[in-house]
């Protein structure tokens, strides 16, 4: 009965052995050296990447800031218009006690 | 990474690569180190696509596998019969004798399933990452592992029953 072990050995008996590692790879390494370097690999363009996305965090930081600012400013203003026409019975406190 | 990085990193891959390569083209070295050369390249040319999401030698794997299957394509283009090229076994080549015995083997499988056996018993691949080289789902690789399985059992069986 054969089992999954003996497939195992058996394909690891005959696995293939490659040969000619030094011309193989002098041949391609030759090819890549007379390529251009791809943008992915340029280190003038990964700092650039760098500091445009540094940028980009930086702007957005900053508009949700000017954002929460702008709301709450907002908000104490509706505040105290809304105090203000309120009539003074209704207060829980006297707003106009030093007039 | 930088352009000598991914030399060094050839240096690392280019016999794993090579030896799958060799085992899908059934000892032919000399096609399979056109299309390993052909998959450096390309790896190398279009190196701006690779996003990390796998490891680098996934990454590659999954081109080389890309390059057989549009050299494949070629043959059938090229109006060649792939069973009379896949079942020619290099006899006369001193190194291709030790393989004949494991590509007889394969034979019977189909190039996806071949690739299955080869990534996982040689190259030692989980299911999970051949699923990513091959661009199929991680069922469909054991249910090919299971099929090769059971073709390589009978296969042996009958080596030893002779």
């Amino acid at each position: 009965m054969v089992k999954d072990k003996d497939i195992k050995q058996f394909i690891r008996q005959h696995k293939p052995e490659v040969g000619n590692n030094e011309s193989f790879l002098k041949d391609v390494v030759s090819q890549i050296n007379a390529m251009p370097i791809p943008a992915a690999m340029n280190p003038a363009r990964q700092r650039e990447d760098c500091i445009r996305l540094v940028l980009e965090i930086s702007r957005r930081d900053l508009r949700t800031v000017r954002l929460a600012v702008g709301v709450i400013v907002a908000v104490v203003i509706i505040s105290a218009i809304t105090v203000s026409l309120l009539p003074p019975d209704i207060l829980p406190i006297d707003l106009f006690m030093f007039k | 990474m930088t352009r000598e990085q991914f030399i060094a990193e050839i240096y690392t891959l280019q016999e794993p690569l090579r030896r799958f390569l060799l085992g899908m083209c059934h000892g032919d070295a000399f096609t399979a180190d056109d299309i390993a050369q052909e998959t450096f390249l390309k790896a190398y040319l279009h190196y701006d696509s690779f996003q990390g999401r796998s490891s680098f030698s996934t990454w590659l794997f999954r081109i080389g596998y890309g390059c057989f299957c549009d050299h494949i394509g070629k043959r059938i283009i090229a109006t060649e019969s792939i069973t009379e090229r896949e079942n020619r076994i290099p006899a006369d080549d001193d190194n291709g004798k030790d393989y004949n015995e494991l590509y007889a083997a394969i034979n019977g499988l189909t190039s996806s399933e071949k690739a299955t056996v080869l990534l996982f018993y040689i190259e030692e691949y989980s299911t999970k990452e051949i699923a990513d080289i091959l661009g199929m789902a991680s069922v469909t690789v054991r249910s090919h592992l299971h099929r090769a399985r059971k073709h390589l059992k009978k296969i042996l069986e009958q080596n030893g029953e002779r």
